[in-house]
């Protein structure tokens, strides 16, 4: 204790800073870090357990408006997609009514496929012999 | 003799983190050196108390002590704006000022002049390189008889010998190309014992190297012997040394031989012939930290030391820090992502039981569902069983019909959040 006497104010300072951002900062950090990663790795999980799809992959890929419409034509016969306020977008579909249950495992994959939330609410028109849905999403 | 006749002096000098104090009974025929007595400085109250009760003890009395600060240097001119001691003629010692604190110091000798002091009769018109080792400093100072021709400082501390021999010989090699004038021959004095060092210089130099050895406190004895030698002091002393008159040499003979442990002054002296009582023992962990322990002039050294703990705290909570940002925007994505998944499960599973309850009962014109809310219109062609189907998927959606002019019945059924 002597020793610890004997060292210059300056000394003494850094090692008081040095225990204080150790106490306050570093170990906190820490322990958040531990905790919100082990907090990730079950919410892979559960995504996974979640995920119905074969080979999907869990990492979603980024929402880009082009892109989606490339894709989404693959099972569609019309796909619109406009920018809306709020930084959503708002797309249009046209499909035939007898294709409603590809519709409905694409709505079930979308944010699995792509960063995006989709509203709670979904139109359907009819439109002869098909449906036109529109709904919006926001890409995360 | 009684204590108020003999004339004492009291030295004191502080190296790391202790204070070093001895005292010495001076008379015609020498000194009479005491045990050395050690403080920490934490004891720096009870070091002074010491000094003090040896001077009420020992009222003839000079207390002497030595600067061991780096920033000294000789010089040809008497600089009145700066502390300054009298080497001899017309060779000054300079620093910026006298910094004795709060400790009692009457004579204050520069390690440049004890050197000379101790050299002195040696010098002739060669020149001569005399090294005093203080402190882990080397003090170098190139003189001949009638001039102290350039004057150095280096630090020792944290090098090897044999970086210490290179130092010297660089600072040899230096004066020569401002002087055209190489030492030929080297004088050492060391407070300190380092025969390991004394080896190396007479390797790397390649030059023989007288050796003196002696301790800090009998340096300082000497220096404040004689009222002529004194007067080096960077204190301008007005109290005159005045030693026993020569017919008293018997009283201090008889002094000598009645204490055991009192031994006569040697110039030349081995510091393991010197006891030093020691105020505390150090342990492991006492010697550990005084690795880090400093004075004054190694503060900065320590505090630099000091500075890594928090450096390597930084560093380590930095990386934390920009992991746990990263993990925080991949667990709030997969959050939202798992949030918005389970929300497209539940539209799914609403808009599958909406077209399974149509079935071919009905035909969908427009319909607009959510997870709680739903309002569909059709036509309907199998009223009864529309009514019951939907009725499965609400119980409480409101299922109304109305004909329409073509003959054709239309549907609506509403269902709204439960408020």
């Amino acid at each position: 204790m002597s020793r610890l006497k004997t060292l210059s104010p300056s000394t003494k300072l850094w090692f008081v800073l040095s225990l204080l951002a150790l106490l306050l900062w570093v170990i906190p950090t820490m322990v958040s870090f531990y905790k919100n990663q082990k907090l990730y790795n079950q919410k892979v999980s559960t995504l996974e357990l979640l995920d119905k799809r074969e080979n999907g992959q869990i990492d979603a890929k980024t929402f880009h408006s082009e892109v989606f419409k490339v894709d989404a034509k693959e099972y569609f016969d019309e796909v619109t997609v406009v920018s809306v306020e709020d930084n959503s977008y708002e797309i249009t579909l046209i499909f035939p009514r007898e294709s409603i249950s590809k519709f409905h495992s694409f709505l079930k994959n979308i944010s699995l496929n792509y960063k995006v939330s989709v509203q709670d609410n979904i139109i359907y028109e009819d439109i002869g012999t098909s449906f036109k849905v529109i709904m919006t999403v926001k890409p995360f | 003799m009684n204590n108020q006749e003999q004339y004492v002096t009291i030295t004191h000098y502080k190296e790391r983190e202790f204070y070093f104090l001895n005292y010495a009974i001076q008379t015609n025929d020498g000194v009479i050196p005491k045990e050395i007595e050690q403080f920490h400085e934490s004891d720096k109250v009870k070091f002074i108390e010491r000094i003090r009760m040896l001077q009420s003890q020992y009222p003839n009395n000079h207390i002497v002590s030595i600067s061991l600060e780096a920033n000294q240097f000789v010089s040809q001119d008497d600089d009145r704006n700066r502390a300054t001691a009298k080497v001899f003629s017309g060779n000054f010692v300079t620093q910026d000022n006298i910094d004795v604190g709060d400790i009692p110091t009457t004579l204050y000798f520069s390690p440049f002049t004890v050197l000379y002091q101790q050299y002195k009769d040696l010098l002739d018109d060669r020149l001569t390189l005399l090294i005093g080792l203080f402190d882990r400093k080397l003090f170098m100072m190139f003189a001949t008889e009638d001039k102290i021709h350039q004057s150095w400082i280096i630090g020792t501390r944290g090098l090897s010998e044999k970086q210490v021999a290179e130092r010297v010989y660089k600072s040899m090699q230096a004066y020569y190309k401002i002087s055209y004038s190489f030492a030929d021959h080297i004088e050492m004095l060391v407070s300190d014992e380092s025969p390991k060092l004394l080896k190396v210089l007479r390797e790397e130099l390649s030059l023989h190297i007288e050796l003196n050895q002696n301790s800090i406190h009998n340096l300082l004895h000497h220096m404040a012997s004689d009222q002529e030698i004194a007067q080096s002091s960077y204190i301008k002393s007005f109290k005159k040394i005045s030693l026993l008159a020569s017919g008293n040499i018997d009283d201090v003979s008889d002094i000598i031989d009645n204490s055991k442990d009192k031994k006569r002054f040697r110039k030349k002296e081995n510091l393991k012939d010197i006891k030093i009582k020691e105020k505390k023992r150090l342990g492991l962990f006492g010697s550990i930290k005084s690795l880090f322990s400093s004075s004054k002039s190694e503060d900065a050294g320590s505090t630099i030391i000091a500075i890594i703990p928090l450096l390597v705290i930084l560093g380590i909570g930095g990386f934390f820090s920009l992991k746990n940002a990263t993990i925080s925007t991949a667990l709030a994505k997969k959050s939202i992502q798992t949030s918005a998944h389970k929300t497209n499960m539940a539209l799914v599973k609403v808009s599958e039981g909406l077209f399974k309850s149509i079935g071919k009962n009905a035909e969908i014109k427009k319909a607009t569902i959510s997870t709680e809310d739903m309002n569909v219109k059709g036509i309907v062609w199998a009223i009864e069983p529309l009514r019951n189907s939907l009725k499965k998927i609400n119980k409480n959606g409101v299922y109304s019909i109305k004909q329409l002019d073509n003959f054709m019945t239309e549907f609506s059924f509403i269902v709204t959040r439960e408020k």
